[in-house]
């Protein structure tokens, strides 16, 4: 017999080795690894989510109770995954398309991008889902109780509650570490769905080993067993037909509308190939899993005293063969099938609430709306895991509440009645373009209202959610609408008259609602783009013109993307469109990859009313959409040849345009500069004149004397700056310059730079905001000169920087043998205009009395750090001017010779 | 930079009404997967018709071996399926077929 402890000690061991796994798969993931985390394998083993604790010791029980009716819970998954290419390859392409992120932004996604459908599949889910958690708690504690009924130990303390609690505690702590690392719920959770696949086998290999102890250990092999099945109590198949039919449409129907199982299925897919293995590997492990099942409750029948659970006969059959350690290994099975169900499941769901309740609420609610600034992420993901805390903390309520009543075992088929009211929204979305938001909504709130009426309260008890009287004569004594009897038709199963009626009543006003509503633009945009997944044809956009200033939009995604992630998308669509830096040009296009990349993160809704706040107006209208298909009927024949001959020329033009404006930007700063650069010698040189000849005269007194050589001495030596200033820049444009490469610390590095910064205008108080930990990285080049970049840059800040508590923010990081060094301060920034020509050397923006310099820095600086081999760029939307320094940590081999094209002024040329 | 379309390129507007052979073998696949849920659906609601429950013979321990060899035959047929349409999830974006480039 194995001590309760011992049991304790497993089970905590079991658990810190998946936290183990899940750890090591995030950090190859992270490092770009992936390899078999992405294979069709685990895939199909993370499908398994399917089979929970409910199916894991339940299905004994039900087969135990009415023979082999609990099949018909694996074979409405199997049906769907073995047509999975007419359906299950529809719905993952779409999900990929729309960067879905959970159930409820598919289908708020359909519907126009309706937040209010999003809001009631969520609700519905919720609803669904806390019943079902609440059941995997009271299987593990069942569990932890028959071990601890059949151990020797007096004193195992086993209070349920308590054994609950610490579940849904260790559930809580596992999910938000795993479950909440990245806000995009389209990067997958690789850590989750590695553990998942672990479990998985767990839980396969324990009930095969059940089993295969039950029919060749205690049974005499096959033969024997069929013997034993024909001599039982379940030897008479009680054939129920509406059942039969019905359970198996209600399982298929579950298996596409579960939150966890389209969690599983549609957003953490990796590659649309791993559904073809799926399609039959997964029916094969619902093949294993139920395979034994008989087997088991004929044997516990036979074997067992009368009156103990068969819900617990895996557990209780090898504990009375004295089979201590295929217990355990039993034990483990169920405790992996409800734990994988419940992070799973409360992933899912705490998506869904934090993207279509408390992100909505919250944008609707904070002053200045979606336009305010802020990180968002943060905050999304604090909502994400309060929304997870939540969840849990429902279903362990739930637990309390329910707490040995029999109404937990029928809440499996519960539940899935419920989530399965989606079936004929997601349906109909999938594949009718007749489906509105108006009778999508209808749809899902009759079939919703008529599950919690007739099986949902009811099942509570009586007395719990609705009175006896109530149940018996109906509501007023209309005996017409007693819950269980709808329309007086009392002859029906329970469940069975909840699956037909909510199903009749949601079919038919969706379909009426459906048929009698218009949509509106958004809504037939996204019709087709669900509907025609698979057609290549290039759909209208939601956006019919651009016009949002892509700073802003920036500024927004940088809230939602985090600052690198935003900025590289917005580097990748503006090199996509031809231009350099970091800001596209906002044609409807761009808006539209925005808008999806946003979805991503929040759903679809908000990602639509946080973009709608920037592009005011220029949502499409239903006159933009029959234009464009108009349009693409004509041009059908040859339209992609001109599109991409016209978006060729669209990005040539692009890049024309920016030359353009910075040559013609260049020449007015030049004219402007060489004004400026025969001021700036002409000024010391008319002192130099005047007071040389002073000097000439004679007659003066030694003080005086020693004053005007002063003055000649120092306008000298600003011309000689200024000179070496031109000659240094002209040297390092012909890359030219002598590298001495050496080795430092960049904390090092920026205390000199800022040492040496200091002097400028050193009456202000000057912050500098700095990671010292994250500075200690050694880099490999010419430390004097990139030290000359950190010094420019720094005094510039001091100069220029306009905020009344100036602050200098330093990070550095390192990214794929990159240093990147940023240094944002929290002036005023510079104008977008400007931003494109501040490297080059005529460039001066502010009147020259304050700049002192003669409007060379930046350009030195753009210049050294190109004969670094590295690049200085500036970063708009930080709030602030904004540079950043890309640095190899070793030099390369040789020192790219990629001289700008725009920077082919000669020395000597002014 | 013809003005008007070239020729083939109209005739690609409109799918193909006849395939080559291993394309046709593809379509056939499709078909088969479709037509595999639907047997699946018949033979797992035959029982329905065999009313066990007002017949007195044990019918559990047949059903059950009737039950799991339709399931394991539908299983077999999945993965052949499977093997043949898998590498057509690469080629075949397109449900009408448009993108083919011939044989």
């Amino acid at each position: 017999m194995v001590p309760f402890s011992t049991l304790i000690a497993v089970c905590l061991l079991y658990v810190l080795a998946l936290f183990l796994v899940a750890f090591y798969a995030e950090k190859r993931a992270q490092a770009g690894r992936m390899g078999w985390l992405r294979s069709p394998l685990v895939y199909t083993l993370s499908l398994s989510i399917y089979c929970t604790a409910w199916t894991f010791y339940g299905a004994v029980g039900y087969a135990a109770r009415s023979g082999l009716e609990f099949i018909t819970i694996y074979l409405g998954p199997t049906l769907v995954f073995i047509g999975w290419w007419w359906l299950l390859r529809k719905l993952v392409r779409i999900g990929r398309a729309q960067r879905v992120t959970s159930i409820a932004d598919l289908i708020s996604a359909r519907y126009g991008k309706s937040n209010t459908l999003g809001v009631i599949v969520t609700l519905l889910a919720v609803a669904a889902a806390t019943p079902y958690i609440a059941l995997q708690l009271q299987s593990v504690t069942l569990a932890f109780g028959a071990f601890a009924a059949g151990s020797a130990e007096e004193w195992t303390p086993v209070d349920p509650n308590q054994t609950a609690l610490w579940v849904a505690l260790g559930l809580a702590f596992f999910t938000i570490l795993f479950g909440t690392r990245n806000l995009d719920a389209n990067e997958r959770h690789h850590g989750v769905v590695i553990a998942i696949a672990v479990e998985a086998v767990v839980k396969l290999v324990a009930l095969l080993a059940v089993g295969a102890y039950v029919v060749w250990g205690l049974a005499d092999g096959v033969g024997d067993i069929l013997d034993r099945i024909a001599a039982s109590p379940i030897a008479d198949w009680e054939l129920r037909p509406g059942r039969w039919a019905g359970l198996t449409f209600l399982s298929a129907a579950a298996i596409l509308t579960l939150p966890r199982m389209f969690q599983i299925l549609v957003v953490e897919n990796a590659d649309e190939r791993h559904l073809a293995t799926a399609s039959w590997a997964f029916p094969l492990y619902l093949f294993a899993m139920s395979l034994f099942v008989v087997p088991i409750a004929v044997v516990g029948l036979e074997t067992m005293p009368a009156g103990s659970n068969p819900d617990l006969f895996v557990l209780t059959l090898p504990l009375a063969g004295d089979q201590s350690y295929l217990a355990m290994l039993a034990f483990l099975g169920g405790f992996s099938a409800a734990t994988s169900m419940v992070i799973v499941a409360s992933i899912a769901l705490a998506t869904m609430v934090s993207n279509h309740i408390v992100t909505p609420l919250w944008l609707a609610l904070r002053p200045g709306g979606a336009r305010a600034t802020g990180d968002m992420r943060a905050l999304v993901l604090t909502f994400r895991r309060m929304s997870i805390i939540g969840v849990l903390g429902l279903g362990y309520v739930y637990y309390r509440l329910s707490s040995g009543s029999e109404a937990l075992a029928a809440i499996g088929l519960i539940a899935f009645v419920g989530v399965a009211q989606i079936l004929p929204a997601m349906l109909g979305g999938m594949y009718w373009r007749g489906a509105t938001r108006v009778g999508a909504a209808l749809g899902l709130l009759s079939g919703f209202a008529v599950w919690l009426y007739t099986l949902y309260l009811p099942s509570l008890g009586a007395d719990g959610a609705m009175s006896a009287a109530l149940l018996a004569d109906g509501p007023f004594g209309i005996t017409w609408l007693r819950p269980r009897a709808l329309f007086g038709i009392g002859a029906m199963d329970p469940l069975l008259h909840a699956l037909f009626w909510s199903m009749t009543l949601n079919v038919a006003t969706f379909v009426t609602g459906s048929l009698a509503s218009f949509p509106g633009p958004m809504e037939r945009l996204q019709d087709v783009a669900f509907v025609n997944v698979f057609d290549q044809h290039p759909s209208p956009r939601g956006w019919s013109r651009g016009g949002a200033e892509a700073e802003d939009l920036l500024t927004m995604a940088q809230g939602v993307l985090g600052a690198d992630e935003a900025l590289r998308f917005f580097h990748g669509q503006a090199q996509a469109q031809g231009r350099d830096g970091f800001l596209p040009d906002t044609t409807p296009e761009f808006i539209e990859r925005l808008e999806r990349r946003l979805a991503g993160s929040v759903g679809s809704a908000t990602a639509h009313a946080m973009v709608a706040q920037f592009a005011e107006g220029a949502a499409v209208s239903v006159q933009d959409l029959m234009a464009v298909a108009s349009e693409a009927q004509q041009i059908i024949g040859y339209s992609s040849q001109l599109e991409a001959k016209s978006e060729e020329l669209a990005r040539t033009a692009r890049a024309l345009r920016d030359a353009n404006d910075k040559l013609t930007e260049l020449s007015v700063q030049k004219d402007a500069f060489l004004s400026q650069i025969s001021h700036e010698l002409r000024t010391p040189m008319t002192s130099v004149r005047a007071f040389s000849e002073i000097l000439m005269e004679g007659d003066l007194d030694a003080g005086s004397r020693q004053k005007y050589a002063r003055i000649i001495h120092d306008e000298a030596i600003r011309l000689t700056r200024l000179l070496d200033d031109l000659l240094d820049l002209s040297v390092l444009e012909n890359r030219g310059a002598q590298l001495e490469v050496g080795q430092s610390d960049l904390s090092d590095l920026i205390d000199r730079a800022i040492q040496s910064a200091s002097s400028i205008r050193s009456d202000r108080d000057f912050t500098y905001d700095r990671d010292l930990v994250a500075e200690h990285v050694v880099v490999e080049c010419d430390l004097d000169r990139l030290l000359q970049v950190f010094i420019n840059l720094i005094t510039n800040a001091r100069k220029y920087c306009d905020a009344k508590v100036p602050v200098l923010k330093i990070r550095v990081r390192l990214r794929r043998g990159t240093v990147e060094i940023d240094f944002v301060d929290n002036g005023a920034g510079i104008p977008k205009k400007a931003q494109s020509i501040i490297f080059e050397k005529f460039a001066r923006l502010s009147d020259q009395n304050r700049a002192g310099g003669a409007g060379l820095g930046l350009a030195i600086c753009r210049e050294i750090m190109a004969n670094l081999g590295g690049k200085i760029v500036y970063l708009p939307g930080q709030g602030g001017a904004a540079f950043r320094v890309g640095l190899p940590q070793r030099p390369p081999g040789r020192v790219a010779f990629n001289r700008r094209q725009n920077s082919p002024q000669e020395p000597g040329e002014f | 930079m013809s003005d008007a379309p070239d020729p083939p390129e109209a005739a690609r507007a409109r799918p193909p009404l006849y395939l080559a052979r291993r394309r046709y073998r593809r379509r056939r696949m499709m078909d088969g997967s479709l037509l595999l849920s639907c047997l699946g659906i018949a033979l797992f609601l035959a029982p329905v018709f065999w009313r066990p429950a007002e017949t007195p013979a044990a019918d559990t321990a047949p059903a059950m071996i009737y039950l799991f060899a339709v399931w394991l035959a539908l299983i077999g047929a999945a993965f052949l399926l499977a093997r043949g349409l898998a590498p057509a999830l690469d080629e075949v974006t397109s449900d009408t077929d448009v993108s083919d480039g011939g044989t």
